[in-house]
């Protein structure tokens, strides 16, 4: 379980996170929802420690995130973090020479799921392609948690649809899955906890079926009563 | 302890593996600037000679009595010599700060891989560190084994009666840029290198500090490299402070100078340390 | 299998619809294994946890049935698929009754034209 408490962040004087505390459970799909600029991709850094924060507790499985749980959590980032020199096949061997959790064979079985050419250079690549391999770079790895900022940002549909199919598949099976995006249409029935964030706080956290179920309301439905007033 | 170990030796074979055409280049600049010099340089003393002897129908003797004979210091004192030098002790320096900023800058926020590697992120640190300085002795050795060649190419070209006999040692000697940057003198090399090695700590440091407070974090960085200044010539002005020359000895003044750049370097360190991990922005 | 759930009423419902629809069909026989939670939530692309939610769901209602250590099964009790039919087919009746209810016709108007949908359909799956 990723358990975040309270956890407060500032930008000079705009607070961007306000006392925010939610948890992700192994086994579950989590989307963290809000418009843009409301500190998702904030949260997702905090976690990962590429944040300082100016207050607030973030552990994983009970245990501060140190180098070593780098093996056990992985982040796939809204940006091309490959070198744009390497090939996907390079891009591969890196992570293999520094990652106990690699494992080979999963990763060729999604570069054969993404249709992706492993002696294709990442600058060549287009958007939707570079994507797939920023995700083929996390979910390669055996391990227990994902989290991944905006997977549908500026992606064509078709490739959109194939990222969407991850999410269903065994790829993520049994894993913890924390998504934040903005595009949630593609994604709702595939959600088991939605995280509305806004204006630094948690406004709302429920699961997306029970919501259907007690109150016929879509995430979307849900979404346009805060945004909206 | 081990794959940590290989994890840094891997780390550090990839940073230098990203380096490597940028040395080259280095390298090949050194290389063709000095082959001109070294060639150049005595083909036009010969050639001024032989005209002069023609044109004013001198002897040897004579017309070299009026150009002197040519000395290795000649060759190494040109552009063709000392540009490349200058070259690569800037481009160096320019690197060091580079090696840092191009995993932030660009398309491609390759920081986001190297700080999630399940390795300690001062492996990174010691890494982008060892390079520079694995670039800074390739550059020195090449640059040796072009001088040696040099000489021997120098000596060929030119008449032995024509050559002002100074031996590689003392041509070198005179110049100040060869005197402080090759081991000449094993004791001012020693000393180049550890002031070298310092200063790059206190750079790295410097760009940690920008990294993780962005301007807050330059203005804490001019700080921290005046502290570090007075801290390093402390001891030099030490005598001055005391107002005693004789209260204390050269060999201990330059232990206490040892010690305060030892003292920098710890501190930087232990400063970088915690930024990477603790501070350290994407 | 393609199947479009809509947003608003809970998923798990839905795949249970889609299954029983499956089961009155016969495209599911009695005694049928089924596929494993996650082939089926892949197949549905849908997450595998909604799937486990409606298997369960159907288990209590008795429409499946899980030996230890084996896939769930369809039922083969007679009496489950005889309701199942008898609801399916209320239910149906009762949303086509509420449909034309706006409507005065009588039911020997209607007869035929029931008839001649039928016959139509019939010529298409042929």
């Amino acid at each position: 379980m990723i358990e975040i408490t309270d956890i407060h962040k500032q930008f000079g004087r705009k607070k961007v996170l306000n006392g925010v505390s939610f948890t992700v459970n192994k086994g579950e799909i989590s989307c963290l929802v809000g418009v843009n600029g409301v500190g998702k991709t904030t949260i997702l850094n905090a976690i990962m420690n590429l944040t300082p924060l100016k207050s607030g507790k973030i552990s994983i499985d009970g245990e501060k995130l140190t180098s070593s749980l780098y093996n056990k959590i992985a982040f796939i980032p809204d940006a091309a973090i490959s070198l744009p020199h390497y090939n996907v096949q390079e891009s591969m061997d890196f992570m293999a020479d520094y990652y106990d959790t690699w494992n080979a064979r999963r990763a060729k079985d999604i570069v054969t799921f993404f249709r992706l050419n492993p002696s294709d250079k990442l600058h060549d690549l287009s958007k939707g392609n570079q994507a797939k391999v920023n995700l083929l770079l996390g979910l390669a790895l055996d391990v227990d948690y994902i989290l991944m900022d905006e997977p549908f940002s500026g992606i064509d549909v078709f490739t959109r649809e194939q990222i969407t199919e991850v999410f269903s598949s065994y790829l993520v099976e049994d894993r913890g899955v924390l998504i934040t995006t903005h595009e949630i249409n593609d994604i709702e029935h595939l959600l088991d906890k939605v995280i509305l964030l806004d204006e630094g706080k948690i406004y709302k956290e429920f699961n997306a079926e029970v919501m259907r179920e007690t109150e016929g309301k879509s995430v979307i439905d849900v979404m346009r009563e805060v945004y909206n007033g | 302890m081990k794959k940590t170990l290989k994890a840094f030796l891997n780390l550090t074979a990839f940073e230098l593996d990203r380096l490597s055409k940028f040395l080259y280049a280095l390298i090949g600049v050194t290389l063709v600037a000095n082959m001109i010099g070294y060639v150049l340089i005595p083909l036009r003393f010969t050639d001024r000679i032989n005209a002069y002897m023609v044109q004013n129908s001198v002897t040897e003797q004579q017309a070299l009595e009026v150009y002197g004979e040519l000395s290795f210091y000649d060759i190494l004192q040109t552009s063709w010599i000392l540009g490349p030098i200058a070259l690569g002790v800037s481009a160096l320096l320019l690197y060091a700060f580079f090696i840092w900023y191009r995993e932030w800058l660009g398309k491609n926020t390759f920081a986001y891989r190297l700080l999630m590697l399940p390795i300690p992120r001062m492996h990174i640190f010691y890494s982008k560190f060892v390079v520079i300085y694995v670039s800074i002795f390739t550059l020195i050795a090449i640059q040796i084994v072009s001088l040696i060649f040099g000489f021997n190419l120098m000596s060929a070209l030119v008449p032995s009666e024509w050559l002002r006999h100074m031996s590689f040692f003392s041509a070198l000697s005179m110049h100040p840029f060869f005197y402080y940057i090759l081991p000449l003198e094993p004791w001012i090399f020693l000393a180049i290198n550890g002031i070298g090695l310092v200063f790059l700590h206190v750079t790295f440091t410097v760009i940690l500090l920008e990294r993780s407070f962005s301007v807050k974090g330059i203005l804490i960085g001019i700080t921290y490299v005046l502290i570090t200044l007075l801290i390093a010539l402390f001891p030099a002005f030490l005598p001055e402070l005391i107002g005693n020359h004789y209260y204390l000895y050269n060999s201990e003044l330059l232990i206490l100078t040892v010690l305060s750049l030892g003292l920098i370097s710890f501190t930087s360190i232990m400063i970088s340390r915690f930024l990477l991990n603790k501070k350290i922005t994407v | 299998m393609n199947v479009t759930f809509n947003k608003r009423d809970p998923i798990y419902l839905q795949v249970i619809t889609h299954l029983k629809k499956q089961m009155v069909s016969g495209d599911l026989q009695p005694g049928e294994e089924m596929p494993s939670r996650r082939q089926l939530a892949n197949q549905l692309k849908i997450n595998p946890n909604t799937v486990q939610r409606a298997y369960s769901e159907m288990e209590e209602q008795r429409l499946l049935f899980t030996e230890t250590n084996r896939p769930s099964r369809i039922t083969e009790d007679p009496a489950v698929l005889k309701q199942l039919k008898k609801e399916w087919l209320n239910q149906a009746i009762d949303r086509f009754v509420s449909a034309i209810d706006p409507i005065d016709l009588s039911l020997e108007d209607l007869m035929p034209m029931i008839q001649e949908e039928l016959s139509n359909r019939k010529k298409d799956v042929k």
